[in-house]
């Protein structure tokens, strides 16, 4: 069955208030062009990032988000997000910070399909201690060990952007897939933006990342789809571009003005 | 081994040298900060073979050679690559305490307590930063953790954090039980610290050349544990260090990213000059 689609397709699908999703990590292969096409919908929904960069800094900055759940949020060497700042900082944005191993976890639960799992995570540290998180404390009912149960992220869309992809959905990512495979399988709808949509993929490499089409609800060819992000080996980050996002970002006008031209690469 | 290697140091090569020691054994070894990770690469090149270098901070690059230091480390270091890896089995890494990190934080408290999240209330905070990230993960399974604070100053160097990232020793610490992911050490610009075990509080273990204990004093928000005598000098890196450093392992200076005052527009100059480098 193929499953060639377009991003137009995938973005006018999903639900307004549904939990939203991106693959990458920070400044790395992250789906620019996807976000641009969220945030100039302008439909608000709600964002749960491992580790989110400017594609939530796009779409906080185009007034799209409700609420965002994250690990990390930042520009790596480029800095802290400006609108990530503006939206806790003067906005109220609500949010909940996870650690790395929690969010992990989570997503595992979901794959799992069971509504927590257990970590270790949590001991001693403040995140724990804020009101409303979903965190709780609980002794384990086989060992008595107090453990933290973290529920289980599971979105109701998740975006992908990959170097390849076939036309019936099977997944090739080059660089590091951060946690793309495992949220692929915790997401109801997987929409995978690529450089190339090819008839098959050859010549793969035990170091790369492969995602079964059984997890993919669609693809689309959208070459430069990472924006100005690294996608290994097809480009590096464009720190130009990048830095001329961060000198602007603030402007609404202008961050709508970007999203409508489509994050360009 | 070129004969020409100028003695003069910057600061950020004798803090590469400073952190270089951490890295020794079986373990996958990461920093946070541009000094850490090239630290990282002279151990594997001169020290101890045996550690892990990842590609940067790419999972898909594991157990790799001690290349160059770029902004793109994906580009240059994951070809040497032995194997890749992701970011579950990194966590399992985590888990079986098989890490040896560098912190970057942008506070930290008397007793080691660490704080990359916010500034100010969390709920409203007067800086929202990244996020609490790994930290409390790599506290509760990682034996120890290492800072590096690349402009010791008393905004950094606070007499409580404001947001708890990680645990530094002290009652809490002993309620909880906690073993492991102690601060093992901090350095900044100024020196090398040491925290107290019960929580007293930070004493100075080195002062890097040309600084003095007021100088550290004056530059901290809370008051140093007094020097049990005369207060060592930080071993200067050797010569052997220098030319690795400047010639093998960051040719380009990324390091100076880790300046504390760093120079206006040098993200772009490397940016630059790297893609030269870059296949």
């Amino acid at each position: 069955m193929k499953k060639v689609s377009s991003l137009d397709a995938m973005v006018a699908a999903v639900p307004p208030h549904g939990l939203v999703s991106f693959g990458g990590g920070g400044m790395v292969r992250k789906p620019m062009a996807a976000a641009a096409a969220l945030a100039a919908r302008e439909t608000p929904v709600r964002l749960s990032v491992f580790l989110a960069g400017p594609e939530v800094d796009l779409l906080l900055g185009a007034g799209a988000v409700e609420q965002l759940d994250y690990a990390y949020v930042g520009l790596d060497a480029l800095g802290l997000s400006p609108n990530f700042r503006h939206a806790r900082e003067k906005a109220g944005l609500p949010a909940v910070e996870w650690t790395e191993a929690m969010y992990i976890a989570g997503v595992e639960a979901a794959t799992r399909r069971v509504p927590f799992a257990p970590t270790r995570s949590g001991l001693g540290v403040d995140l724990m201690e804020l009101p409303g998180i979903p965190f709780r404390r609980f002794p384990c009912p086989l060992t008595g060990e107090e453990l933290t149960a973290v529920p289980a992220i599971r979105p109701d869309v998740l975006f992908l952007h990959a170097n390849e992809v076939d036309t019936l959905g099977n997944v090739r990512i080059t660089g590091d897939g951060f946690l793309d495979a495992q949220l692929a399988r915790a997401a109801r709808t997987v929409y995978v933006t690529a450089e190339r949509v090819v008839d098959r993929l050859e010549g793969m490499s035990e170091r790369e990342t492969t995602i079964s089409r059984l997890w993919v609800s669609a693809v689309a060819e959208v070459p430069g789809g990472a924006g100005f992000t690294a996608l290994y080996p097809d480009h590096p980050l464009d720190y130009a571009q990048a830095g001329d996002y961060v000198a602007h970002c603030a402007d609404r006008e202008w961050v709508r003005a970007y999203a409508a031209k489509g994050a360009p690469a | 081994m070129s004969s020409a290697v100028d003695p003069e140091f910057t600061v950020e090569e004798q803090v590469i040298t400073v952190l270089a020691d951490i890295y020794r054994g079986e373990v996958i070894a990461v920093s946070a900060t541009v000094c850490g990770d090239i630290a990282a690469r002279l151990a594997k090149a001169l020290y101890a073979p045996e550690i892990v270098l990842m590609a940067g901070g790419s999972m898909a690059g594991f157990d790799c050679a001690p290349t160059p230091k770029v902004l793109n480390d994906e580009w240059v270091t994951s070809p040497t690559a032995a194997r890749g890896s992701d970011w579950t089995e990194a966590f399992d890494f985590i888990s079986a305490g098989k890490y040896a990190i560098t912190m970057g934080p942008v506070q930290v408290d008397r007793t080691g307590s660490c704080n990359i999240s916010v500034l100010g209330d969390w709920r409203r905070p007067k800086v929202a930063m990244i996020g609490s990230r790994g930290i409390p993960d790599d506290m509760v399974r990682l034996a120890e953790m290492t800072f590096h604070v690349r402009r010791h100053s008393p905004r950094a160097l606070v007499e409580k954090v404001d947001f708890r990232c990680g645990l530094g020793f002290g009652p809490d610490r002993d309620r909880l039980g906690l073993t492991l992911g102690v601060p093992r050490m901090l350095v900044t610009d100024l020196g090398v610290f040491d925290f107290d075990r019960t929580g007293a509080g930070m004493s100075v273990r080195s002062l890097h050349p040309g600084v003095t204990f007021d100088d550290v004093q004056q530059a901290t928000g809370f008051a140093l544990l007094p020097p049990d005598g005369a207060v060592p000098t930080t071993r200067p890196p050797s010569e052997e260090e220098l030319y690795w450093i400047r010639e093998r392992l960051d040719p380009l200076g990324v390091r100076r990213l880790d300046s504390p005052k760093p120079p206006p527009g040098l993200l772009a100059e490397l940016a630059e000059r790297e893609r030269e480098l870059l296949p």
